[in-house]
């Protein structure tokens, strides 16, 4: 194996590519390998339509052929393995390698080597490497844990492909017997195959070549695809691409260093001479026109005669600091203009937002200015936002004297509003100051539950009252007595004392 | 007595004899009693929504016999036609004429049992009655009895062979009731009232006396038309009906109908409550069984499984109550 002279590019694989590869190897070489496939397998053919019409066992000969198909893989792996590594890829060399291959590992090859899983990934490792025992077993370990399930997935497609092509060889049969004898011979076609009656030996032998049909035109890229996800996993295992570009890199840095110790041995030629020991006499050697000559000397030298071009990104003009000119003609100028505009446009918004912002600031600033004043010595409110959900109930809106200002509106003929700010106040008061939580959204009647199962008897009895007050007036058109009112105010500041 | 308070009162007093009346029959259960009740009263039809064996049957004919008047049940298979429901024109060969044949639509009380086994026809010619209260046959109309009510029942686990009420249809009912399995202690007393004393598991509304007459019931719906909403109440009404449109888990929401419903039934849930002015307590009371078949899920929300009460219920918690 001489990586130097392998003829594809080395190099790490997904696995689907790897095995496009080795298909691809085998299409390269499809006239060796279809030759030698058919030399090979015409005999072992041939032989089992013997059996066949001879033998009183036509089943276990089919039986052997299919079993036999391993002995074919060895041509297909040396014409595409040799071809890989610069060898001889004639139908000769072919054939010439087929008993060594039928020797190689053959009782391992034809037994558990023939049901595994990743049989393509697997038979390159006995028929070209010719590993045994211990050795063979620890290489198949490495590769399958890079490419097992790959291996097995190519086979299984294979497997698969055979059997969509056997029976589609045997639907297209059907498909070409008349249909006035679709059921005669049509039936007796598709029984041949399926076991439908009894067997013939024509039944046998079309089974035996629609087999081989199916194997002859599969086959060989099975074999092909499993040898280059083989080739993949030694590449990745060994970084055979790595040494492979060093050996290059070698044979390179090699031409060179012979043309660099010819250009020494010349610039330095006068050193060793002892007349010319005097400094200056080193003059005249490292004159420009001397060493031109000599370097002219080492490039006419054939080994470095290579010349490549680098290409890089550099900058143009670096010393040109002035802005190349706008273009105003066409439509670099139009968006140019519009930019403009939309700029100018996002800025007018902007400054627009900022007004609104501050407009709605401005508006809003009673809710939001108690929070930034500062009121040393006073202690600030614990809630003074209560927010049932259905509408925010804020201190600021309630007075500090809840039953003077219920009864100034009564007073005044407000009896909706009077009873209105009197159950606010209570709600409000109830859970700013008695830590009751109301459920959200809460109605008059969720309200009196939560009062009834949070606070004292006392505290729930008086909101009742209350609610039922407002409830009555506010939804029933009907006051309560002024006496009622003017108790319900009475009692407030013993349950709720001040807003404040 | 002519005084109002005095009615209401008095009508009060007959509601709750009614109601008792009807929980001896139908045991556990006063919620969905009330429902009922409410939707009479309103004058409304109910659809009462329950798996085989709960009781839909019994409720309304303990509640027919509470109530007294005309009791019709009509099974709903798929080959009932309209005129099985609603009555037909047929010929007298002795007198040379055609005589009308009131269908079972001509009652008080009128028990559609399983209404979604019917095909879209019969359901359509029912609908039209419980719409227009009145029957024509062979170009003559004919009222049907003042109070009537249907209340139709239908499983919800069984879909197969039956014929799903489109939702126009569905929005003729005022409410649509939910009927649950009962508490472990009123099932044992449904249980051992079954069948103590009786032969077979018959439903029994033997028990049940009549303590209403339709003409109070008819009285009572008037006592409902005239309760007051206030405003801020209707307002209430109308926003939880609009967020039903708006909200995102609802595919269809309710239309004008389902506001007009859910005021109808609150006043109704009113006048229960002894009173002749509704609150939005009333309203939060029947919201869900007057809104839940007005409703359609959004496609993702029905595949998490969510329940038109689930969304109702969210709804209900987001808009606000009335304060002042």
């Amino acid at each position: 194996m001489n990586l130097e002279s392998v003829t594809a590019e080395l190099r790490p694989r997904g696995p689907w590519e790897a095995m496009d590869l080795g298909a691809r190897m085998v299409r390269r070489d499809a006239g060796v390998i279809y030759r030698t496939w058919f030399i090979v397998t015409l005999p072992l053919l041939i032989l089992a339509s013997l059996g066949i019409l001879y033998l009183p066992v036509p089943g276990w000969v089919m039986l052997a052929y299919w079993w036999l198909e391993p002995l074919t893989d060895g041509p297909i792996l040396h014409v595409v393995s040799q071809r890989l590594f610069g060898g001889a890829t004639d139908t000769r060399s072919a054939l010439r390698s087929v008993p060594a291959h039928a020797r190689r590992n053959i009782l391992f090859l034809l037994t558990p080597l023939r049901f595994h899983f990743a049989r393509s990934l697997a038979i390159p490792v006995t028929q070209l490497e010719g590993l045994k025992g211990q050795k063979r077993r620890a290489r198949a370990r490495v590769l399958n844990n890079v490419a097992l399930s790959h291996g097995i997935g190519l086979t299984t497609a294979y497997q698969h492909l055979m059997l969509c092509l056997y029976l589609g060889v045997i639907l297209f049969g059907y498909l070409l017997v008349p249909e006035a004898y679709r059921d005669t011979l049509g039936s007796t076609w598709v029984g041949t195959f399926l076991g439908d009656g009894d067997t013939t030996t024509a039944g046998n032998l079309l089974t035996l070549y629609i087999f081989y049909i199916a194997q002859t035109i599969l086959h060989p890229w099975y074999v092909g695809a499993g040898f280059g996800l083989y080739i993949n996993c030694r590449t990745m295992l060994e970084a055979w691409d790595i040494e492979v570009a060093f050996r290059r890199m070698l044979q390179r840095r090699a031409a060179r260093a012979t043309a660099a110790a010819a250009f020494v041995a010349i610039a330095f030629a006068g050193v060793a001479e002892p007349g010319r020991a005097e400094v200056r006499e080193f003059e005249p050697y490292w004159q420009p026109e001397v060493v031109e000559e000599a370097t002219a000397a080492v490039f006419d030298d054939e080994a470095l005669a290579q010349y490549e071009t680098v290409e890089e990104w550099r900058p143009l003009n670096p010393d040109d600091d002035e802005e190349p000119a706008p273009d105003t003609s066409g439509l670099n100028h139009f968006f140019e203009t519009l930019g403009r505009l939309a700029s100018v446009i996002v800025e007018f918004g902007l400054w627009i937002a900022v007004a609104l912002a501050l407009l709605f600031a401005f508006v809003t600033r009673r809710r939001w200015l108690p929070y930034l004043r500062y009121e040393p010595g006073e202690e600030r409110r614990p809630r003074q936002r209560i927010v049932l959900d259905s509408g925010v109930i804020t201190a600021e809106e309630l007075p500090d004297d809840v039953p003077d200002a219920v009864l100034g509106l009564w007073s005044r003929g407000k009896l909706r509003e009077a009873l209105s700010l009197l159950y606010r106040s209570s709600v409000f008061s109830t859970v700013a100051k008695h830590g009751v939580r109301l459920p959200r959204s809460a109605t008059e009647g969720e309200c009196v539950s939560a009062v009834k199962s949070q606070a004292p008897a006392a505290l729930a009895a008086y909101f009742d009252k209350v609610v039922t007050a407002w409830l009555w007036c506010a939804y029933g058109g009907r006051a309560p007595a002024e006496e009622t009112v003017q108790s319900l105010c009475r009692d407030w500041p013993s349950h709720y004392g001040s807003i404040a | 007595m002519s005084d109002p308070t005095e009615q209401l009162g008095a009508l009060n007093d007959r509601l709750a004899q009614a109601r008792a009346q009807i929980e001896r029959a139908f045991i556990g259960q006063s919620g969905i009693v009330d429902e009922i009740i409410v939707s009479l009263l309103a004058g409304g039809h109910v659809l009462l929504e329950g798996v085989p064996g709960l009781g839909k049957t019994l409720l309304v004919k303990a509640m027919a016999a509470a109530i007294g008047g005309k009791f019709s049940r009509i099974q709903f298979t798929p080959d009932l036609m309209p005129s099985d429901v609603t009555g037909h024109a047929m010929y007298e060969a002795q007198t040379g004429s055609f005589r009308v044949r009131k269908g079972p639509v001509f009652a008080n009380l009128l028990l559609a049992d399983e209404i979604n086994r019917a095909p879209a026809k019969t359901q359509a010619a029912l609908l039209e009655v419980m719409q227009e209260n009145q029957v024509t046959i062979e170009g003559q109309s004919a009222p049907v009895p003042r109070p009537f009510m249907t209340v139709a029942t239908q499983n919800p686990v069984e879909h197969e062979g039956t014929y799903p009420l489109p939702e126009a249809q569905l929005d003729r009912f005022l409410l649509k009731v939910l009927i649950d399995y009962p508490e472990q202690t009123a099932e044992q007393q449904i249980v051992s009232a079954v069948t103590t004393g009786h032969v077979g598991d018959a439903l029994n509304v033997e028990d049940v006396t009549e303590v209403m007459s339709p003409e109070h019931v008819v009285a009572a719906q008037q006592i409902v038309a005239r309760t007051s909403v206030d405003p801020a109440v209707l307002d209430y009404a109308v926003r939880i009906v609009r967020e039903t449109r708006q909200s995102s888990g609802i595919r269809m929401g309710a239309g004008p109908r389902g506001s007009i419903a859910l005021i109808r039934a609150a006043r109704a849930a009113a006048v229960l409550g002894n009173r002749d002015f509704v609150t939005p307590d009333d309203i939060r009371k029947v919201a869900t069984a007057a809104l839940r078949h007005r409703i359609a899920l959004a496609p993702e929300m029905e595949i998490e499984a969510y329940r038109p009460d689930d969304i109702l219920r969210d709804i209900l918690e987001r808009v606000n109550a009335p304060r002042q």
